[in-house]
Parts: C-alpha cells; structure tokens; sequence
C-alpha cells in the first residue's frame, strides 16, 4: 500500500482570534514589540520629518494583522511572531522604496500606507544622504577604539554568518559571543543617544 | 564619494538596525527592562503609549468590520424588502402573480408546475409559500413587473 499523503493547511486566524490574541499580549510583549519596532524603524529616521518612526511602524503592523492583510497563520506562529514579522515587512518595504527611489528606479508604492506618505516626505528631505553617512560615520568613530569590534562590523555589513566571522577573526564562540554583545550595546547607544 | 555609496550607507544602517531588532527578539524579560534602563528608556511609560497605539487600532478595526457587516445587513435587509414586497402583496395579486408563474413553470421547470395542477384549491398561505420558493430559486425574476 502507497503511502498516505497528508496535506498540512495553515489556517489563518480570524479576526476575532486576532484581536483576542493583541489584546492579550503582555506587558513585557508590548515592551519587546516597542523595542523591536523602534530598533528597526532607526533606519527611518535619517530622513527626518518624523519623531515617532517605531510608533508609526507598530500602528501599521497592528492594523495589517488586524484587518488580515498580514494573515497569521494560528496553528504555526505565535502573535508576537507574526507582529514582528510584519514589522520587518513594514520597514523593510519602505527602505527598499527610498534606495531603489534614490537609484532613479521605479518602486511599487503601498497606496493603503500612511506611513509610505510619511517615508516619501521625508526621503525627499536633500539631507537624506548626508544624514545616512553622518550616521554610518558616528557609528564607526563609536568603534574606532577597539579594532575587533571595527573588524566585527566590517564582516556583518559584508554578509557574513557568526561562523564565518570566528573563523575569519580566528575567535572561539565565548570570545565571539561576547564581543558581539559589546557591539550591539555600543551601536545601540550611538543610535538611541 | 558616489551616490551608490551614500545609498549603500542607508542599507547598511538597515542591516546594522535589522541586527539590533533581532537581538530585542531574543531577550528575555529581564534583559528587555535591563536594555532600557541602559539605554535612559522608561519601560513603564513605552508600555503605556503602545498600549494606546494597540487599542486604538483593536477599537478602528472593531468599527470597520460593524460597519462592513452593517452594510452587509442592510444589503440583504433590502433584498428580502423586495421580495416580501412581491410576495406579501393582497390575495388577488399573489394569486395572479401564481398563475403567470405558472404559465411560464413548464419552460423553468415542468417537475415544479405539475406539482401545482390544482393551485385553484390552494389556499393563499399555501400559495404564499410557494412563492417564497419560487423567488428563493428565482423564478419570480421577470416575470411579475
């Protein structure tokens, strides 16, 4: 007897699971997804114009899983990664629409999106590229004093894997790891200064 | 330096901005307020302000989707409007409305006409009821105006 093929649907979530399951959310998971908003939507805030790039991020997120345009597959995530993932959509979208803009090519624009409107006043700002090197150059001088964490960045901003990097830095995984914390604390207080 | 390098200076920052995110994803709790605090964050106050973004959104979803099945309703409540407008019109006029149904049933259906070979002892509520069936299946479209 063949075997018996079994196909897995993922059902999305209704929308009354949807805003059970955010209206649910804890404290410190509302504290994480502020946080993870607001580290990914830095990139937004080169082009000026807005203060609030993360709440403007998260509102977005919250009502496109709302309304199911961003569908939350129930039985295989849970909320929080589907609102983070949506975040990183939101943000990813909107910086792949500045630089393809910024290249002179044509970009598929989220005519739905109050935050593409905001994005597009502000990448406009002249001072746009200036800021983003302003900003890449404060990053390095925040590492300049330390060549390794100099070398770290180098090798992330190339695409590089951990693995790759200990090997490339001759690190062991403690060493690494530790220096990769150094790095994301010293970078995390350059941007949110 | 070359306009491309300015732009590769936003995708870096993305790239340095998609590190930092992922990091907060894997915090635990305690790492979470300690990442704040570090970072001169109120935790108690960023909690409170996405609370209210979170609610406002749950609150403007909440009236899109009333007012998508009120249109919704108020679709059907206009369809059924019209039909008990047809069908609960005086006896006369059912029974005349009937008897034109009738004499198109064999075109539309034979099997529904022959059932009805002897409407003339039907009673008005019997008549009634058939033609709630009928304009269920819609064979009342066109044929009483």
């Amino acid at each position: 007897m063949g075997k018996r093929s079994e196909t897995v649907t993922s059902r999305a979530a209704t929308l009354k699971e949807t805003s059970e399951a955010i209206i649910a959310l804890t404290d410190n998971e509302v504290l994480k997804l502020k946080r993870i908003a607001d580290k990914r939507s830095s990139v937004l805030s080169i082009g000026g114009g807005h203060q609030n790039w993360g709440d403007e991020v998260l509102q977005e997120a919250f009502t496109k899983v709302l309304s199911g345009e961003k569908k939350w597959p129930i039985e295989k995530i849970n909320i929080m990664t589907c609102l983070s993932q949506a975040i990183k959509n939101i943000v990813g979208h909107e910086v792949d629409r500045v630089t393809k803009s910024l290249e002179g090519k044509s970009v598929p624009y989220d005519s739905a999106s109050h935050l593409s409107t905001l994005v597009d006043s502000a990448s406009q700002n002249p001072l746009l590229l200036v800021e983003a090197e302003r900003q890449m150059e404060t990053v390095k001088i925040a590492l300049n004093d330390d060549p390794l964490l100099l070398e770290l960045i180098e090798y992330k901003l190339a695409g590089f894997d951990p693995k790759e990097i200990r090997e490339g830095m001759k690190l062991g995984e403690k060493e690494y790891n530790a220096l990769d914390i150094k790095l994301k604390r010293r970078i995390t207080a350059v941007l949110e200064r | 330096m070359k306009n491309s390098n300015k732009i590769q200076n936003i995708k870096d920052l993305n790239m340095i901005s998609e590190m930092l995110a992922l990091e907060v994803e894997g915090f635990s709790d305690q790492q979470l307020i300690d990442d704040c605090k570090n970072n001169g964050k109120d935790s108690a106050s960023l909690i409170k302000s996405t609370r209210n973004i979170l609610s406002d959104a749950v609150k403007k979803s909440r009236q899109k989707n009333l007012e998508s099945a009120r249109e919704n309703y108020n679709k059907k409540a206009k369809l059924l409007s019209g039909q008990n407008m047809r069908v609960h019109s005086s006896p006369a006029e059912r029974k005349k409305l009937f008897e034109t149904l009738l004499s198109k049933l064999p075109s539309l259906d034979p099997g529904f006409a022959l059932q009805f070979r002897e409407y003339k002892t039907m009673s008005d509520e019997d008549i009634v009821s058939v033609l709630e069936q009928a304009e269920a299946l819609g064979f009342l479209d066109g044929i009483d105006e």
